[in-house]
Order: structure tokens, then C-alpha cells, then sequence
């Protein structure tokens, strides 16, 4: 009677079905970096405002938007597919420093999460600095760059970044 | 009545009935695996049981086996010196088969994705699709409401969403049409979407792309929206946000590819090796892998193997198992040879003493 009693208890169970499941993932709803979304509506969108950044003709259809003050430089710009990839971009910023190319991107690259998007920053220093927030979807890569001096201001980069909204409508 | 039925349940002549059944069994679902695809014939043969509502299936075999191989050790097995290869043998067996139940009842298998440089927490379920409703709960964290889109009723009230709807029309698999005129029943993108039933593509590299088309009600608002996992992103209602997907599977952790190399054989296109870089970001820090062929990363209880990849070598594809009971089948292996070996090496010794004498 026990072994039947296990049976049946065992034939209940796989056919219960978890109907309705609930949980907790990150978000997906406020996402204040996805640059994704912003690209379909460009035509509309006013990038947000940066106190003592004089704004730039990009000089390049890839830059989207140049800001400069004193002897920094930010942009962002946007590339189809993944750019070619995050270890060769980084080898080719290396380069542009006068930096060697490395095999492993362990010691210049950091992952943030913010929200659903985690995002990769790349930090690279020689006689010039580079700090490169680089957002990969499946579609594109954008790439919001901050170039300056050997010790880089990053107060006013990581606040450009944090201004963005998603705007999502229906 | 119970020792009939123990002698009954030990019984060589059920062994060969039942061993019969599972032989016609592998028979039948090979030939419809032509009709149904490989997961569907699992499905309709193995887990299951009852196929067709009259012939046993894989589950009702399995279990009866399994009661029939335990009733035999303690009813006609010998308990012997001599007897303990057999006995080993038999037990190895029976791991055998509640290994199986174990896979069957408890492994998950699914997808992965990854573009170079692309992070996910999550992996996508080959066959079964969800409509999830999900809404802020802080900055950093949504609350998902997720139902399988065959297991979806008529009408879904819930205490963790504020809004009621009741489902007009589900389709496993539908292509999204975009219309020129607005459908005068529903309001914004909704009424420019048009569904087509598709029949469901049971191929092994088949994709069904799930539908519905479903009232939520809020009050006062009523609105009618189409929802479809062709539609790339969420619709909006209120605070909430709906969308048709492949059913997730969350980790605790975040997996980033690095780096996909493929690599072909000289002056050909025949590959001869492809893998993939990739960094787990878990509580305890970064640490980097490299997945390829026979070498999977096994991590806190999945395995990540390399299965594919695309988008001109940008994307890597890893098949994604959770199976607590992997193990199972290498132990019962191990015993099952050891109970042989015993069994063998008894009877040799045997006849060399006798030979001897």
C-alpha cells in the first residue's frame, strides 16, 4: 500500500505544472544607459546638458555627439554589429596611447551593472588617459569616451552617463 | 495477498513483458520521430504514462522495471558469496534506471547567447515560451509574473499584478504582419499588427515565434493588445510591461563572452576548432574560462557547452544543462562493470581450482 501510495504521489507530481511563476530578475524597466533604445529616435532626443562642456561638430559620421572643455574630450559614438570587438577595440585604443596590445582584457576592462544593462569600462592610462564605457547589444555597439590627461576627471563623465532616461512609449 | 503480489511484481516472466514493451517503445518513437522532431517523441514516448491512452509509456515501463528489479533482489535473488557479482550487477542497474527518472523528472536544457562583449544572467528554453509581466520594484530590480504560453487560461487574475486580462487568442506560432489600416478594435501599435498561424515547426533547429492576443482590464481602461515574440521589445501598460518570450532561466550569476574564436582547417571552410572566452561574474569575483568541444563549465550546478555559434563568428551559442543527477549514470556504469567483473572473475577462479584439482 505504501509503494502504491508512492506511485500515485509520484503521478500527481509530474503532471503539476508550474502555471504561474513569480521572481525577482534585474531590471529591465529603468534602464538610464540604454543607448539602444535612444538610437531608433535620435530625430527627437536632446542629449542632456553638461555644466562647462562646449559642444563640438563631431567631424565623423560615427560620433554622434563631441563635447570638449579644457583638455578633455568626451564623445559618443555608435557602430553596427560589435565593432569588431571588445579585445581588438582595446587594443587598438592601446595603440593609439602607445600602449602593447595584450591577449587578456582582465586588467583594463571592469564590468558595471546598472539595472538590466551591464556595461563594460575600459581604462587605459599612458602620458594620455582613456575611459571608454562601451554598451553592447545585439544590433550595435556604442562607445561614450572620455580622453584627457594622465589623471582623468571623472565626476562629469559618470554624470553625462546617469542623465540618460529610457523613454519607452506604446 | 501482498506475498502474490510481491511474487508477481518479482516475476522473470513481468522482466520480459515489460523489457517487450520498452523494446516496442524505442521502436515506435524512432520511426514518429520523423513526424513529431526529437522532443516531441521524448515527450509523447518516454515521459509519459500513457501513449496513444492504451500502451504504457516510457514512465510506467521505467517504474515497473524499477519495482521489478527491487522485488527480485530480496525474493528470488540468493544471498550468496557467490552471488555477490549478480548482485552488484542488479543494483547498478537500478541506479541506471532511477538515474534516468531523476533526468527526466529534474534536467533542464537550454540556450545561451552571447554577442562578443555581451553579459546575461539567463538562458533561453528551446521549446517553451512565456508571456512575462514585469514591473519596477527599485532601481536595480524588476518583479516578473511569467506563465508558459500553453499553460495560459482563459482569464488570469493575480495579486501580483493590479490589472486582470482575459487571453482573446493564443498561437504557439505565428508570423506578425504589419498593416497599412488600423484595426478599428484595438488602439496604437496593437491595431497595425495582424497574426498568421503557423503550423508549430517540430525540426530540431526549429523556431516558433508565440502569440496572444489579450484584454487587460484596469478599472475603467480596457485595452486590446497583441503581443508577439517577433515584436523585439515590451508593450506598456501602466507601470507594467508585457512581452512573449523564450521561457527564462535565471542564474545567480553573469556570464560575459569575451572572446569567440573559430578556427577552419587550411584553405577550407570545414571547422577544426571553435571556442569561447568567457568571464563568470559571480559574489566572489570575475574568473575566466574557455569553453570548446568536450570541455564544458560546469558552474554551481550547470554545464555550459559549446553548441554553435553565428553572426560571422560574432556569436557564440552554449547549450545550457542543469541536471543534478549527471552523475548517475557514470557511478551506475562503474558498478554495473565492477558487479561483472566480480561475477567473471569468480567463475574463472572456479574452473582454474578445478582444473587444478
Amino acid at each position: 500500500m505504501k509503494l502504491l501510495g508512492i506511485v500515485i504521489v509520484v503521478m500527481v507530481l509530474s503532471g503539476c505544472q508550474n502555471d504561474v511563476r513569480h521572481y525577482k530578475a534585474p531590471s529591465e524597466t529603468k534602464v538610464p544607459l540604454s543607448i539602444a533604445y535612444l538610437n531608433a529616435r535620435t530625430s527627437g532626443f536632446t542629449w542632456p546638458d553638461l555644466p562647462g562642456w562646449r559642444t563640438v561638430e563631431p567631424g565623423s559620421a560615427f560620433i554622434k555627439l563631441r563635447l570638449e572643455k579644457n583638455d578633455q574630450v568626451l564623445t559618443v559614438s555608435s557602430i553596427g554589429g560589435d565593432g569588431g570587438g571588445l579585445l581588438r577595440n582595446v587594443n587598438r585604443w592601446r595603440g593609439q596611447l602607445q600602449l602593447p596590445a595584450v591577449t587578456s582584457l582582465l586588467d583594463d576592462v571592469t564590468r558595471v551593472q546598472r539595472g538590466h544593462h551591464a556595461y563594460n569600462v575600459a581604462t587605459l592610462r599612458a602620458g594620455t588617459s582613456m575611459h571608454v564605457a562601451v554598451f553592447s547589444t545585439p544590433t550595435e555597439t556604442w562607445y561614450i569616451k572620455l580622453i584627457g590627461p594622465k589623471e582623468l576627471d571623472l565626476a562629469d563623465f559618470n554624470m553625462f552617463l546617469t542623465d540618460f532616461e529610457v523613454l519607452s512609449d506604446h | 495477498m501482498i506475498i502474490k503480489l510481491l511474487h508477481f511484481f518479482a516475476s522473470l516472466k513481468l522482466t520480459v513483458v515489460l523489457l517487450s514493451l520498452l523494446f516496442a517503445l524505442v521502436f515506435a518513437a524512432t520511426l514518429d520521430q520523423v513526424n513529431l522532431g526529437i522532443y516531441y517523441a521524448v515527450k509523447t514516448y518516454f515521459k509519459s504514462w500513457l501513449v496513444w491512452w492504451v500502451f504504457p509509456g516510457g514512465m510506467t515501463v521505467g517504474l515497473l522495471l524499477f519495482i521489478n528489479l527491487i522485488c527480485a533482489h530480496f525474493i528470488r535473488f540468493n544471498w550468496s558469496s557467490r552471488k555477490i557479482g549478480i548482485w552488484l550487477t542488479h543494483t547498478g542497474l537500478l541506479l541506471l534506471i532511477f538515474g534516468s527518472a531523476v533526468t527526466g523528472f529534474f534536467a533542464q536544457e537550454s540556450q545561451l547567447q552571447l554577442v562578443e562583449g555581451q553579459s546575461k544572467n539567463y538562458s533561453e528554453d528551446f521549446i517553451d515560451q512565456e508571456l512575462a509581466i514585469y514591473s519596477a520594484v527599485s532601481d536595480t530590480e524588476d518583479q516578473v509574473v511569467a506563465i508558459n504560453l500553453s499553460d495560459l487560461p482563459d482569464a488570469v487574475e493575480s495579486d501580483l499584478i493590479p490589472f486582470s486580462f482575459t487571453v482573446d487568442a493564443i498561437y504557439m506560432n505565428a508570423r506578425l504582419r504589419v498593416l497599412s489600416e488600423p484595426k478599428p478594435e484595438m488602439t496604437g501599435v496593437s491595431a497595425y499588427l495582424h497574426l498568421d498561424p503557423e503550423p508549430i515547426d517540430r525540426r530540431p533547429d526549429g523556431q516558433n515565434h508565440g502569440a496572444v492576443i489579450i484584454t487587460l482590464r484596469d478599472g475603467s481602461e480596457t485595452k486590446t493588445i497583441v503581443l508577439s515574440n517577433l515584436l523585439g521589445r515590451p508593450i506598456q501598460f501602466g507601470e507594467h510591461y508585457l512581452t512573449i518570450r523564450p521561457r527564462r532561466h535565471y542564474a545567480p550569476y553573469w556570464i560575459e563572452l569575451i572572446d569567440f574564436t573559430h578556427d577552419r582547417y587550411e584553405g577550407t571552410d570545414v571547422p577544426r576548432h571553435f571556442a569561447s572566452d568567457v568571464v563568470v561574474h559571480d559574489t566572489d569575483g570575475p574568473k575566466t574560462y574557455k569553453i570548446y568541444m568536450n570541455h564544458p563549465l560546469r558552474f554551481k550546478g550547470q554545464a555550459y557547452y559549446q553548441a554553435s555559434f553565428g553572426k560571422n563568428d560574432k556569436m557564440s551559442v552554449l547549450q545550457v544543462v542543469k541536471n543534478p543527477g549527471w552523475l548517475l549514470p557514470y557511478i551506475s556504469c562503474l558498478v554495473i562493470a565492477l558487479g561483472m567483473l566480480i561475477h567473471f572473475m569468480g567463475h574463472l577462479i572456479r574452473f582454474l581450482r578445478r582444473e587444478h584439482a
